[in-house]
């Protein structure tokens, strides 16, 4: 692990070595408590995510006999998740969690617009569609590379670097969507 | 002699747009409508063609003539194969360095220069769009790796320009549009996925499709057509899948089960039902026969004969791997195994690349040239691992600086995870070398091994390229028993006489493969050409060629065509002629009319296609057969073989009294490689073709009745009752 040894003390190793995958494959509940407290996770500062830390444990030892359970924990789940999103997000990615919802709420704007009227100038529809789609990709790009989190990861890309990019990648997007508006 | 066959003339038409770029502009070329191709139909090339060739020399000419270097259209097409070719290399040496060192970077530059696979499209002169998008193809690769390694959008942009640039050049860019989510779906099976990959392949996607859409030609087929959806469809799993690992990284294993079981059938049901609906609604079009015959192999020869009618379209021989490759052939698969043995997510798709074009070139010659890069650079990562080991000896000391370019990359940036599985195997592999004591012979005998290997190699591409690939198609060359060379210049000639003998506005028809230099080189108007958009119009050419004379003439009234070109080898035994294509021409007529065309008649009884006696009665008087053979049957070639021999076909022609009733020869050339006819108006007067009827009825002779045993006179009815009289003129006299 020498990025986890390089990189930021939050940072978690994600693809190469995907400690999570290989948990998950393998029954070891033990490894999983071993490894949790190892790995300091960002929200465990609230008394919520202590909470289900010991929920988690507990339903695992039972041998994930919650299926009764599980639909009406989806409430339950989202809730808490919006409580730690809250609590555990930096507020420069929660305005760009903003802009990405507006982009997200014009594209589908576009799309019932397009359902219900018509794709006539196909064109137009496409360009306007694609504009949405790609500007919220580009900001979904923006996202994971300042996210802080990630730093390991994109070890070349300092914010600037990646706003930089995602200014001139959005500049060639709607050049090219201006020429396709017709 | 020639290794293809069957040549394709594109690049006649590649040179004529290209100058009617230059001398008109760009706007007035997308819009060009040229009426002198496809006759009654015409064709709008600006939006049926591929631009980026004609752009790309276009714009070099302007460039030049703007810095007032005066330089000639024609020779920045002629030299514009070779600059690319040269950009080719670097580009190849980027990739190969990305994926493995530098050393064999330098190699595969040096392979991809010579290969004679390659060479048959980047000599000078070739002025053909395959050229151009070699390099496109591989610098479009090389971004794709780079973005995957760094993750940063600059990169993915550059990409998506690049690809943009292999769009606007050639149709093999659904090759690239297929690859590359190849390789992030192989990525997500071997759960390699990365936020890395997830930035380089939706950027990559979403960018690089409305930029494929602006080039007219290509249009709305990206969200419309089969071929590209595999893009999508890996597109919105990467987003689903994204979205659900940014999910478990903020809950626990159990929560995320309950949210993953709910997203999972949700996002499965939705993109199931949207597909079954697009289907069948007709949004999204079936795939196309094109490439049903790259799954298919016997398809093309079924259902589109104008595509397995081309002999670039046949499937690969063994010979011509070695032909084109030579010792690379044989070493890339070393290459994809040291590749696979240290994997990592840039070697997963080298192996995919070349896994895949080693299937495509197998299935068509033509797709001979995407296999080419990656086979260089396979053969280069074997042969520079080969050489590392047993050259290693005296480098030993110094083997850090030369050792690896990754090295320093992971020193420049230590937060790389990309390839910690190469880097582990690599340490091992370093051991090995040092416990491993190879004596000086052995490493001796190796390396001169190797190096007589690539000796070899060099001179068969020097060989090839003298030989099959530097000459023209155009201009065919033939070798006495003593060695010197015959230019039979038949072509030219024959284009050359078209275009001072016939009216301007002429209408010739040929077969299709002759169109463009129809049009190109003798200025008349064609029928058909080698953009061969338009199958029932070639179908109605090739029927006309497989009827007979008057059913022929009626056609060829109706298309309103002047004069006839065909191709005659017979004489020089040249085998790429309309005889031997000309089953093609009668299953493609087969295919639009197949009450008037059956190509079991042309066939004898046997199954056999004869030109000789024994051959079909419905092919001896076909016009295509007559057309060849016309005047044939009185030529005596040499003394020990009869008049009429076809020397390409080894047969004494059959039917070798021909006439002609609405043709006439116009010009035959020197070896009587072209063969014009032309084609007679309509009679002033329509003679009759049989003559009077001429009866031996002497009007005034006497009816004897049968009724003779009783003299019994028969009665008519109504019968005229002459009263005897005394002659009124002997009263007088």
């Amino acid at each position: 692990m020498r990025t986890a040894a390089g990189g930021a003390p939050r940072f978690r190793p994600f693809a190469g070595g995907d400690p999570r995958l290989r948990s998950i494959r393998c029954p070891a509940v033990p490894r999983k408590r071993s490894l949790g407290p190892a790995v300091p996770r960002k929200r465990s500062l609230g008394p919520a995510a202590s909470g289900h830390l010991s929920r988690a444990a507990g339903t695992m030892s039972g041998a994930a006999g919650s299926g009764a359970g599980a639909a009406g924990s989806v409430g339950s789940v989202v809730r808490r998740f919006l409580v730690e999103y809250g609590s555990g997000t930096p507020s420069r990615l929660k305005v760009l969690d903003a802009y990405l919802l507006y982009v997200l709420l014009t594209g589908a704007l576009q799309f019932g617009y397009c359902l219900g009227v018509g794709t006539f100038p196909f064109n137009s529809f496409l360009s306007g569609f694609i504009s949405a789609v790609g500007s919220f990709i580009l900001g979904v790009c923006l996202r994971i590379q300042i996210n802080p989190q990630n730093k390991g990861e994109f070890q070349g890309i300092s914010p600037e670097r990646a706003f930089a990019d995602f200014l001139f990648a959005n500049t060639i997007l709607h050049l090219v969507v201006i020429n396709f508006v017709g | 002699s020639s290794p293809h066959p069957f040549p394709l003339f594109l690049s006649r038409f590649n040179y004529r747009s290209t100058h009617h770029l230059a001398s008109h502009g760009f706007y007035e070329f997308l819009n060009w409508f040229d009426e002198r191709a496809w006759y009654p139909l015409g064709r709008i090339v600006g939006g049926t063609v591929y631009p980026g060739l004609m752009v790309t020399a276009g714009l070099i000419h302007w460039i030049l003539n703007m810095l007032n270097v005066t330089v000639h259209i024609r020779d920045v097409c002629v030299f514009l194969a070779p600059v690319f070719s040269g950009l080719t290399a670097i580009s190849t040496f980027l990739l190969t360095r990305e994926l493995w060192n530098q050393g064999a970077g330098l190699l595969a530059a040096c392979f991809i220069a010579i290969v004679p696979g390659y060479i048959s499209r980047s000599v000078a002169g070739s002025f053909d769009n395959e050229g151009i998008a070699i390099f496109a193809l591989q610098f479009t690769y090389y971004l794709w790796v780079k973005s995957v390694k760094t993750g940063s959008v600059f990169w993915t942009i550059c990409c998506c320009l690049s690809y943009f640039y292999m769009v606007s050049a050639w149709g093999g860019y659904v090759f690239i549009i297929n690859l590359i989510p190849l390789h992030v779906f192989v990525l997500l099976l071997m759960q390699r996925y990365s936020r890395r990959v997830y930035i380089a392949y939706s950027t990559f996607y979403i960018v690089g499709l409305i930029l494929s859409m602006q080039i007219p030609f290509v249009g709305f087929q990206p969200i419309r057509t089969s071929e590209h959806m595999a893009a999508a469809g890996v597109f919105a799993l990467l987003q689903a899948y994204a979205f659900l690992q940014y999910l478990r990284d903020r809950l626990t294993k159990q929560e995320f089960q309950t949210l993953f079981f709910l997203g999972v059938s949700l996002a499965a049901g939705i993109v199931f039902l949207s597909v079954i609906y697009l289907t069948y609604t007709g949004y999204i079009a079936p795939w196309s026969g094109r490439f049903y015959s790259l799954w298919d192999t016997g398809y093309a020869k079924i259902h589109i004969p104008i595509i397995a009618s081309v002999s670039e379209h046949q499937p690969t021989t063994w010979v011509s791997f070695f032909f084109d490759l030579h010792i690379l052939v044989c070493t890339f698969p070393a290459g994809l195994w040291f590749c696979i043995k240290n994997i990592n997510d840039e070697r997963v798709f080298v192996a995919l690349y070349a896994i895949s074009a080693v299937y495509f070139a197998g299935v068509m010659v033509r797709l001979m040239l995407t296999l080419t890069p990656v086979v260089c650079m396979l053969s280069a990562i074997a042969f520079s691992n080969v050489f590392e080991r047993y050259l290693g000896d005296d480098m030993k000391r110094e083997n850090p600086p030369i050792e690896d370019s990754s090295d320093e990359d992971d020193k420049r940036n230590p937060g790389n995870l990309y390839d910690k599985a190469g880097k582990v195997r690599k340490h091992v592999s370093e051991q090995e070398k040092t416990e491993e004591g190879l004596g000086p012979n052995i490493k001796n005998i190796v390396t001169m091994l190797m190096l007589m290997l690539l000796m070899m190699f060099a001179v068969h591409c020097t060989w090839v390229t003298s030989n099959a690939y530097s000459s023209p198609s155009v201009v065919l060359a033939s070798y006495n028993h003593d060695g010197t060379r015959n230019i039979l210049d038949d072509f030219r000639e024959a284009y050359y006489w078209l275009r001072q003998n016939t009216d301007e506005h002429a209408r010739v028809m040929s077969w299709w493969d002759y169109g463009y230099q129809i049009a190109g080189m003798a200025n008349r108007t064609t029928l058909v050409d080698n953009n061969t958009w338009n199958n029932s119009h070639i179908a109605l050419v090739g029927k006309a060629m497989s009827s007979n004379e008057s059913a022929a003439y009626e056609i060829m009234r109706s298309l309103d065509v002047d004069y006839v070109l065909i191709i005659f080898g017979g004489v020089i035994g040249y085998s790429g002629d309309d005889i031997n294509k000309f089953l093609w021409m009668v299953r493609i007529a087969e295919g639009e009319h197949p009450k008037d065309i059956r190509e079991s008649d042309y066939f004898t009884p046997q199954g056999e296609f004869r030109v000789d006696k024994a051959g079909s009665p419905t092919l001896l008087n076909c016009l295509m057969y007559k057309m060849s053979y016309y005047r044939f049957g009185e030529m005596q070639l040499d003394f020990r073989t009869p008049p009429g021999f076809d020397r390409t076909r080894n047969a004494e022609i059959g039917n070798k009294d021909i006439k002609f009733k609405h043709l006439e020869e116009a010009f035959t050339s020197e070896h009587w490689l072209v063969r014009i006819y032309k084609v007679k108006q309509l009679d002033n007067r329509e003679t009759l073709d049989h003559k009077p009827r001429v009866t031996n009825i002497v009007p005034k002779q006497k009816y004897l009745s049968k009724k003779t045993s009783k003299r019994k006179r028969g009665y008519i009815k109504n019968k005229l009752i002459l009263k005897k009289g005394k002659r009124p003129n002997r009263k007088t006299v």
